[in-house]
């Protein structure tokens, strides 16, 4: 049992490192923006979801489909990296997020968004990313969130809430 | 909020990944990818093919050999772990006392010497937990943090935490608790109770992969020997519990090894070839097909490496070490174990090499790495403590140098319970004493972790906390 891309095994490292390039940047890309603009968080977190990715291949996991796969890992990932870094901020340890505007964000008012964004609790921030940002259906949201369906909706309502909230509050860049 | 909803869908969009990035990010996951087939761990079907896959490994082995020389190269001593601006400062002067690590993800604990006041630290986000000095971090699948046992606070709890956010809170707050993950569960072995007694028996949590009931199954106290400083590995079948010892000070670990089950079945371990001594220290490895024990032995005191087979219930003798050390630490770094610290027998030798690579496959040595000289400990047990932390296996050596111009900013501080101090037959607890009525004098403690790829770095002196 081995992750496969296209009949080539993962447990080849050299087939490993072929993936590997295809998908780091979709990976990335997929940490940069949820995680404040951050580029050493995204990195970091890349990291993270390819060494988990090398580990399930030794452990002998089977994927069909590896890129899907691996953006789950990194939805994961995601969501216990706004867990955990809510523990962090309570501590004042955190750094804000990148709000200077071309690089990262399109506008102003992007940048203010992902600035109330960060104002959340962790929940709230993931069940929004997950809904709208990843675009994936409630029941899925309700699966990553290790909740049921209809606790999923009803937090998606008061994040919702949250958001506004939020927003109001940021000042405009 | 339609607006912001539609600015949110509009956050999924391409980046562009900075070659600079990818390589980083590469190099972070290269060790594992290379190892995918080496180190995978074969079922029982694929036990015919060992002896080939043991045949390549050693090939591989000795390639590895030479790559990690040349890596050696670039050691050097440097800055501090990575942790969070504005994190050192809050651990500055404080311990690590545990870690573990799960692909690049890394837990540490951290324990002021003097005050006992210990935080958990998650590696590059740095969560914040509570935790006790005599506290095991261990990991398994994505992210399951344990922080076990406080020796000196009875609020403390053990604690589990893992991808869902869920909490299991394990009702045992016990100095020589032993915990481990499994695939499923978590798994300890009970120590001795606050006031020194032996506890009876051995447990294991609820399954992590189910809703937390924050339960414990008791396994049958009639088949287990109480003890407290014993090992344990997670073989991927059974938990591996080697050594320990009963309340006698100074008593060898020599509770006999078993093999505990999910399931709370125990069975019994051929005994080791030799004594596990507890005041050297015993450190216990699983490599994947085999367990590594690295020991010392009193007489004289020296260090040995043990192999025990499961398949065959036999241990192996590995070749003395080329030094003639004791109390050092040792981690495995996959293909490596590396051996820190510790002291000489003679005194002329302790400005030796403070460190060294052992390949247990060929049974050799690589050549000494750069890293802190031989150290005395001012820690109760063990002298020297391995680590394994971060992406990459971390080993700490922590002692003090035999330096007299630091004596009076020697201190150390008596565990209460069951622990004996190493200086004597002392009574009180939890008190903080000099070391000047030592045999000899002593600077302050320091710690240091070393990063196969990179440096030896954060220091943290006693001293400052006056």
């Amino acid at each position: 049992m081995c992750v496969r891309v296209s009949g080539v095994s993962l447990s080849d490292s050299e087939a490993f490192r072929v993936f590997y390039e295809d998908a780091a940047p979709v990976v990335y890309g997929y940490f940069i923006r949820r995680c404040g603009g951050r580029s050493h968080v995204a990195e970091d977190l890349t990291s993270e979801v390819f060494v988990s990715a090398v580990r399930a291949v030794r452990d002998g996991v089977t994927v069909d489909a590896p890129m899907p796969w691996i953006i789950t890992i990194a939805r994961r990932r995601l969501v216990d990296h706004y867990r955990r870094r809510d523990g962090r901020r309570d501590l004042g340890l955190d750094d804000a997020p990148t709000v200077s505007v071309g690089s990262v964000w399109d506008s102003p008012s992007e940048a203010r968004l992902v600035t109330a964004l960060e104002q959340l609790s962790p929940d709230h921030r993931a069940v929004l990313v997950l809904r709208f940002v990843d675009g994936l259906p409630v029941r899925e949201v309700a699966e990553m969130m290790g909740r049921s369906e209809r606790a999923a909706q009803s937090l998606l309502v008061r994040a919702r809430a949250a958001l506004r909230a939020e927003w109001e509050e940021v000042p405009d860049a | 909020m339609r607006d912001l909803i539609q600015m949110l869908e509009r956050l999924d969009r391409p980046v562009d990944l900075p070659d600079e990035v990818r390589a980083s990010i590469w190099s972070k996951v290269r060790a594992e990818s290379q190892s995918v087939k080496s180190q995978r761990t074969p079922g029982r079907a694929g036990r015919p093919l060992l002896a080939v896959a043991a045949f390549v490994a050693v090939l591989a082995a000795i390639g590895v050999v030479a790559f990690l020389q040349t890596d050696a190269a670039e050691d050097q001593v440097g800055a501090g772990p990575a942790l969070a601006p504005g994190l050192e400062s809050l651990v500055a002067g404080f311990d690590v006392t545990a870690s573990a690590f799960d692909g690049d993800a890394g837990w540490a604990v951290w324990t002021d010497p003097l005050s006992g006041l210990c935080i958990g630290v998650t590696a590059g986000t740095d969560v914040v937990h509570r935790c006790g000095p005599d506290s095991r971090v261990a990991v398994a699948g994505d992210g399951v943090l344990v922080v076990a046992g406080d020796l000196r606070d009875d609020t403390a709890v053990v604690v589990a935490e893992y991808e869902g956010g869920k909490i299991v809170d394990v009702p045992i707050v016990t100095p020589g608790v032993y915990a481990l993950i499994t695939r499923d569960d978590l798994m300890w072995l009970r120590g001795f109770d606050a006031d020194g007694r032996n506890t009876e028996n051995v447990s294991r949590a609820v399954l992590l992969g189910e809703e937390p009931s924050g339960t414990s199954t008791p396994i049958d106290p009639g088949q287990f020997e109480p003890r407290a400083g014993h090992v344990a590995v997670w073989t991927g079948e059974e938990m591996l519990v080697i050594g320990g010892w009963s309340e006698t000070p100074y008593d060898s670990a020599n509770q006999s090894s078993i093999a505990v089950g999910v399931d709370g079945s125990i069975r019994p371990l051929a005994p080791p070839p030799v004594t596990l001594e507890r005041y050297p220290g015993v450190d216990a490895f699983w490599t994947g097909d085999r367990l590594l024990v690295v020991t010392g032995i009193r007489s004289p005191l020296s260090m040995v490496v043990l192999t025990y087979l499961p398949d065959t219930d036999t241990w192996t003798t590995s070749a003395p070490l080329p030094e003639d050390r004791y109390f050092g630490g040792a981690v495995w770094t996959g293909s490596e174990l590396i051996v820190v610290g510790g002291v000489m027998n003679s005194p002329d030798d302790n400005e030796g090499s403070g460190c060294l690579g052992y390949f247990v496959l060929t049974n050799s040595r690589t050549r000494p790495m750069h890293c802190p000289a031989l150290r005395w400990s001012d820690q109760m047990f063990p002298a020297t403590r391995s680590l394994d932390l971060g992406n990459v296996k971390n080993t700490r050596v922590e002692g003090d140098v035999d330096d007299e111009s630091a004596q009076s900013d020697c201190r150390y501080r008596r565990e209460p319970g069951p622990f004996p101090s190493p200086h004597g037959d002392e009574s009180g607890a939890d008190e903080c004493r000099p070391c000047s009525h030592r045999n000899q004098p002593r600077s302050p403690p320091v710690g240091a972790v070393y990063l196969p790829t990179g440096w030896w770095g954060g220091r943290h002196q006693a001293g400052n906390h006056g």
